[in-house]
C-alpha cells in the first residue's frame, strides 16, 4: 500500500462474544490513519461567509474585520478566496478569485458595514455558489462562517445547504460570537461537514486567533471529502456511529435504524492523524464462529486530487465458552462510557422544555469544576440559557480528551482544526 | 436479556452503560478506566502505549514511582495518604477510591466540596468553591486545579488549570492563601 494512501482498520471491543439466546450489543472500533508523509500544499477555495447583522455593531465588527485581514493575508497567491455578507440581504462582496491582489481584499474588508437581521440560509447559500465557481478535487474547499445571530424560518434550508456542502466536500467552519446564535442548528452544518466543533467566541480578541487557527488547520490538509459507508450484514442492526477522536461528534442519525447502510462524511484528515469512529451494533443471536458484521468502505481525495478508496470488513468471534464476560480493553471502554455520556447530554440539551433529568454521577466526574456545575442545572430541570448549552456542548465534544489540546505552534494548531 | 439499571431503563444485552442515565452496568465499567494522556494533543492512550497514536508524540514515563517500588510491590501501591492544613494541624485523610473536590462550602450556589475550606480560612483566604481535585490512579496521588480564581500552588510552583500534578509526599499544597501538607500515612518509612 502506498503510504501515500488513507489506511482504515478495525476490530471488536472484546473478544470472544458469548452466544445469547436475545440480541447483543457489539461495539467497533474503526479507524481512519493519514498518511505520516507531507505532500505539497494544496491550493485552497475558501469562502469567508460573514454575518453582518446590526447586532455586530461597534467592536464586535471592527475585531472581526482585522482578523479577517489577518486571515486573508495568509492566503497564497494560487488560492482562491471569496467573501459574502449577509443580514436579511446578501451581497457578495469579493466574487471568487485567485487572493494575488491582496489591496483589493483588504479594501473590500474595509468597506463591510452592519444592519438588518440575520438570515444564515442567504449567506451560505451565495458562499456555496461562489465556492462552485472554483471547485477542483485537488482543492482544500472551505466555508468559514461567522455568524453572531440566530436565523428565523429557514433552518429547514440551511440543513439542506448544510447537506449539499456536504457532497461538495466542503467543509463548514462556524465561528460563534455571543451566545444568541443557534448552536443546535450550526452542531447539525458542522457535524454533516466533517469540520471540528463550532468556536464559541465570548472574547472579541479569539476572533482573530480562531481564524487563524482555521486558515492554518485547512493548509495542512492531508486527504479531504473523506466518507465512509458502514454496511451491515443481515442480523445486525446499526444503532449509532460516533467519532471519537480527534474530537467527539455524535452523528444525527441520517436513517432509520432497520437501514443496514450508513454514510457519514468526515471532512479532512491533518497528516498522521487518526480518525477514529465507535460503532454500536444490535446482534441477533449467532452460533459459534467467526463472523463478518459490517463492511467499512473509505472513499476520500488525496492532496493530489486522486481518489483513494480503501475497505476493510468488521470481524467477531462469537463463543459457547464465554462463562465471563470477556475483558474489553481500556482504551474501548473509555470511547464507549464518553460516547454514552455526550449522547445523554445533547439529549437532555435538545429538549425543549427545560425538566430534571438523571444523569449518573459517573457522568459529572468525568468533567472539570465549571462543566459540573453546568451539569448540576441540567440535573434540576434549570433553564439552560445559550450560553451554558454552548458551553455544555463545547465541554462534551472536549470528553474524549485527556485534556483541551494546547494550542501554542504552528504544527499543533494545524492538528488541532484540521483533524477534525 | 435486558440489563435493567437502577434508574428503571432496560438497556440490551452487552451495554456496558446505562443508555438513560451513564451508570456503569457491568464489572469492567463500574472500574476507573485508566489511559494515558498525551501532553501535546491531549489524546488518550492504552496504558501501556509509548508514544501518542493520535499525533505521535512520545508519552511521559510513568510520573511517579515509589522508592524502591519494586521490592515493596504493591504494599506500596496501597499506600494511604493524607493532607494537614498548615495553620492549625486539622488533617484529612484522603480517600484511595474516590476523588475528593476540595473548596468551600456557598450554600446560595449550593456548592459542598468534600473537603471544606471555609473552617480554614477559605474564604477571606481566596478559595474558590470547586478550587482542586485530588485523586489516586496506579498507586500515585495527583492533583488538578479546576481553574481556580486564585490559583493551585505546588511548591510554590503554580498549576496550569486542568493539568493534573503527581503528588510526592511533604509536598506543599496551597489553595489561594491556605496551605495544605501533603503526606503518606506511612511516610515515616518513605
Amino acid at each position: 500500500m502506498s503510504e501515500a494512501t488513507l489506511r482504515i482498520t478495525s476490530h471488536p471491543t472484546r473478544e470472544p462474544l458469548p452466544i445469547t439466546q436475545t440480541a447483543q450489543m457489539v461495539y467497533s472500533i474503526a479507524e481512519i490513519q493519514a498518511p505520516i508523509q507531507p505532500a505539497p500544499a494544496r491550493p485552497m477555495n475558501i469562502a469567508f461567509v460573514i454575518d453582518r447583522s446590526g447586532s455586530m455593531k461597534g467592536i464586535r465588527l471592527i475585531a472581526l474585520k482585522e482578523a479577517l485581514r489577518r486571515a486573508v493575508d495568509m492566503l497564497d497567491s494560487e488560492d482562491f478566496c471569496s467573501i459574502v455578507t449577509f443580514d436579511d440581504m446578501v451581497d457578495v462582496l469579493v466574487p471568487s478569485q485567485k487572493t494575488a491582489d491582496g489591496a483589493h481584499l483588504q479594501n473590500a474588508i474595509g468597506i463591510i458595514e452592519e444592519g438588518g437581521g440575520t438570515m444564515l440560509s442567504l449567506g451560505v447559500s451565495m458562499g456555496l455558489a461562489e465556492l462552485e465557481k472554483h471547485a477542483h478535487e485537488s482543492f482544500a474547499q472551505r466555508m468559514i462562517l461567522i455568524i453572531d445571530g440566530a436565523s428565523h424560518n429557514d433552518e429547514q434550508y440551511c440543513a439542506d445547504l448544510f447537506a449539499k456542502a456536504a457532497q461538495m466536500g466542503v467543509i463548514i467552519d462556524v465561528l460563534g460570537i455571543g451566545a444568541e446564535w443557534d448552536d443546535l442548528l450550526l452542531l447539525n452544518a458542522v457535524s454533516s461537514t466533517g469540520s471540528p466543533l463550532f468556536s464559541f467566541i465570548m472574547n472579541l480578541p479569539e476572533i482573530e486567533q480562531e481564524l487563524v487557527k482555521r486558515v492554518v488547520a485547512a493548509k495542512a490538509t492531508a486527504a479531504q471529502n473523506i466518507k465512509a459507508q458502514i454496511t451491515c450484514v443481515p442480523g445486525v442492526e446499526l444503532q449509532h456511529i460516533s467519532r471519537v477522536a480527534p474530537q467527539l461528534v455524535i452523528y444525527r442519525q441520517l436513517k432509520t435504524p432497520e437501514d443496514d447502510s450508513q454514510t457519514l462524511q468526515f471532512g479532512a484528515a491533518a497528516y498522521a492523524s487518526r480518525i477514529i469512529l465507535l460503532i454500536e451494533t444490535m446482534v441477533e443471536p449467532r452460533k459459534a464462529g467467526s463472523f463478518r458484521l459490517a463492511k467499512i468502505s473509505a472513499e476520500y481525495m488525496l492532496s493530489d486530487g486522486t481518489l483513494g478508496l480503501q475497505q476493510t470488513d468488521v470481524v467477531v468471534r462469537f463463543s459457547a465458552g464465554v462463562a465471563k464476560r470477556p475483558h474489553t480493553d481500556p482504551l474501548s471502554l473509555y470511547y464507549i462510557q464518553r460516547v454514552n455520556a455526550a449522547r445523554i447530554i445533547v439529549r437532555a440539551l435538545q429538549e425543549k422544555a427545560p425538566e430534571p433529568v438523571t444523569i449518573s454521577e459517573g457522568i459529572v466526574k468525568l468533567f472539570d469544576g465549571e462543566g459540573r456545575e453546568l451539569l448540576q442545572m441540567l440535573r434540576s430541570g434549570s433553564v439552560i440559557t445559550p450560553e451554558t448549552r454552548k458551553k455544555l456542548l463545547l465541554k462534551t465534544s472536549a470528553l474524549t480528551l485527556q485534556r483541551p489540546a494546547p494550542v501554542s505552534t504552528e504544527r499543533e494548531q494545524a492538528d488541532y482544526g484540521n483533524s477534525m | 436479556m435486558a440489563i435493567q439499571c437502577d434508574c428503571g431503563f432496560s438497556n440490551a444485552d452487552g451495554a456496558y452503560f446505562c443508555e438513560s442515565c451513564g451508570q456503569p452496568l457491568t464489572e469492567d465499567s463500574a472500574l476507573h478506566v485508566a489511559v494515558r494522556a498525551c501532553k501535546v494533543c491531549g489524546a488518550p492512550n492504552m496504558p501501556a502505549a509509548d508514544r501518542c497514536a493520535q499525533c505521535g508524540a512520545v508519552l511521559p514515563v510513568v510520573i511517579f514511582r515509589e522508592k524502591n517500588e519494586s521490592k515493596r510491590g504493591a504494599k506500596s501501591r496501597n499506600r494511604a495518604a493524607k493532607l494537614i492544613v498548615t495553620e492549625d494541624n486539622s488533617i484529612y485523610e484522603l480517600s484511595a477510591e474516590k476523588e475528593i473536590i476540595i473548596g468551600r462550602t456557598d450554600t446560595q450556589s449550593q456548592s459542598y466540596p468534600d473537603l471544606d475550606l471555609t473552617l480554614h480560612h477559605g474564604d477571606d483566604g481566596g478559595v474558590s468553591r470547586i478550587h482542586a481535585r485530588i485523586w489516586r490512579e496506579n498507586g500515585a496521588y495527583f492533583i488538578e486545579d479546576q481553574r481556580s480564581t486564585n490559583n493551585t500552588y505546588v511548591n510554590n510552583q503554580r498549576l496550569e488549570p486542568f493539568h493534573p500534578t503527581a503528588l510526592r509526599n511533604g509536598d506543599i499544597l496551597r489553595l489561594g492563601k491556605v496551605e495544605l501538607v501533603f503526606e503518606y500515612v506511612d511516610s515515616a518509612d518513605s
